[in-house]
């Protein structure tokens, strides 16, 4: 072949995937394509088998070095289960008087129905975009469902392919999450900083702001229930404008997370997400 | 044959990629596996068939990373490419021309990615200078080397064929 002919060819190439890119960028977001699932189908289970391995010789030496340590915790945690029976007790007392709080003022509660646990096979927390790929076994990921761990949020699913999920992480650059300060309920927006760390926006510098102050989901952007543990308040500076500088040390790192839960979620209604914006996009 | 084989060493690198991202998460920013993969089997190829594989290559890594889809595919292709129609034009036999042909299509590769990225998906973390010398560096060095082991092997099947055959003639 000439190499006029090559150049043309490679010109076409290139032109067509520009096309594609480009048109993949103004749809919808997050879907992927046929071709990113297909190659997602395609490479995830390898990602899948090298932690299955990476799991296995995990186990081995897991096995001999835990020998000694659960005598000792098995002790503790007898104590702790004898502690936590009490508090169960309580809890139930409690439960009651919410429910019936809840039958008097007909409020349906927020997060409820089945999760999937889903394994992650492949993190990438250090390069252009933070993002894991996660096997789900019981089921089939959506597109948006919130993914947690018992310690707060990782992210939420970008792309599905089968049973394999691309999620993109709460600590990215282009991702953000309606949040809200625990302790005076004051409402900003979570978004990702430079180094890993979370920043809280849009805060006003006449709301006081502490260190130590717990961030959690506020439920306005339509993917994350309320209530859901994003990080603490690590630091606070003014910004020179009309609003706090405040980092957030996220709760959950997402180089030791192994297991996530994929949330369900029932997300607004198109027609209202369209005309009120949506924060998380 | 060929492309089987290209099929597998890509499977081969999706497993190091994940291995390496689960040894340190660091891995990522200082080598390109499908990149040094792309760049060992574009110096032999044609320019059309360094495109292909350039492609399957880049859309491999885009799966499995979080630029939106295609980015890679664009910068990989560009860079098989260039390497296949540079090594037409010159007789490239030593190791440092080699590794000095890697590291300058693996800079092109970034540079494509980083525009890329600019355009399509403005809030990325773009790498800093000193990462991007050190991985165009040891993806031009991990490239240059496997051109080379490949090479030194090649040619020892070849010369055991060889000897075999000629005992089999004479004997």
């Amino acid at each position: 072949m000439s190499t006029r002919r090559s150049i043309l060819l490679l010109v076409v190439l290139l032109l067509l995937q520009l096309v594609a890119l480009a048109v993949q960028t103004d749809a919808s977001e997050g879907h992927g394509s046929l071709a990113e699932q297909t190659f997602l189908r395609a490479a995830a289970p390898f990602a899948r088998a090298m932690t299955a391995v990476r799991d296995g010789f995990g186990v081995l030496g897991g096995e001999f070095r835990l020998w000694g340590q659960l005598r000792r915790e098995n002790a503790v945690l007898r104590h702790q289960v004898d502690e936590l029976r009490f508090d169960l007790l309580r809890l139930y007392r409690v439960q009651g008087e919410v429910e019936r709080l809840e039958e008097a003022t007909a409020y349906q509660g927020g997060h409820s129905g089945p999760f999937l646990i889903a394994d992650v096979v492949y993190a990438d927390t250090e390069s252009w975009l933070r993002s894991l790929i996660v096997h789900v076994s019981g089921g089939t990921p959506q597109v948006d469902q919130p993914v947690v761990t018992p310690d707060g949020v990782v992210g939420r699913v970008i792309v599905v392919a089968g049973a394999y999920a691309k999620v993109q992480l709460i600590t990215d650059r282009s991702a953000s999450v309606g949040a809200m300060i625990e302790r005076n309920r004051r409402q900003g927006l979570v978004e990702g900083g430079p180094s890993g760390e979370l920043l809280l926006e849009l805060v006003p510098l006449h709301e006081e702001v502490l260190s130590g102050d717990r961030v959690v989901t506020s439920g306005t952007d339509g993917i994350f229930p309320r209530g859901l543990v994003l990080g603490t308040v690590q630091s606070v500076t003014p910004s020179g404008g009309l609003f706090h500088h405040i980092e957030i040390d996220p709760a959950v790192n997402p180089q030791q997370v192994d297991q996530v839960y994929l949330l369900p979620t029932e997300s607004p209604p198109e027609t209202l997400r369209d005309s009120t914006g949506d924060a998380s996009h | 044959m060929r492309v089987i084989r290209f099929i597998l060493a890509l499977a081969v690198c999706t497993l190091i990629q994940t291995a390496g991202l689960q040894i340190t998460p660091l891995f990522a920013r200082v080598v390109d596996v499908f990149l040094v993969l792309v760049l060992v089997w574009a110096l032999p190829s044609s320019p059309l068939q360094a495109m292909l594989y350039g492609l399957v290559a880049g859309w491999t890594t885009d799966a499995l990373a979080g630029l939106p889809f295609g980015t890679f595919g664009i910068a990989d292709t560009l860079t098989a490419f260039t390497v296949a129609m540079v090594a037409q034009r010159l007789v490239i036999e030593r190791g440092i021309s080699r590794f000095g042909i890697f590291t300058a299509a693996a800079l092109v590769q970034i540079g494509t990615l980083t525009l890329l990225a600019r355009v399509f998906a403005a809030a990325t973390d773009m790498p800093g200078l000193g990462w991007v010398a050190l991985k165009a560096v040891t993806t031009g060095l991990l490239a240059a080397l496997a051109v080379g082991l490949g090479g030194g092997i090649r040619r020892r099947w070849a010369r055991a064929r060889r000897d075999r055959g000629s005992r089999l003639r004479f004997g």
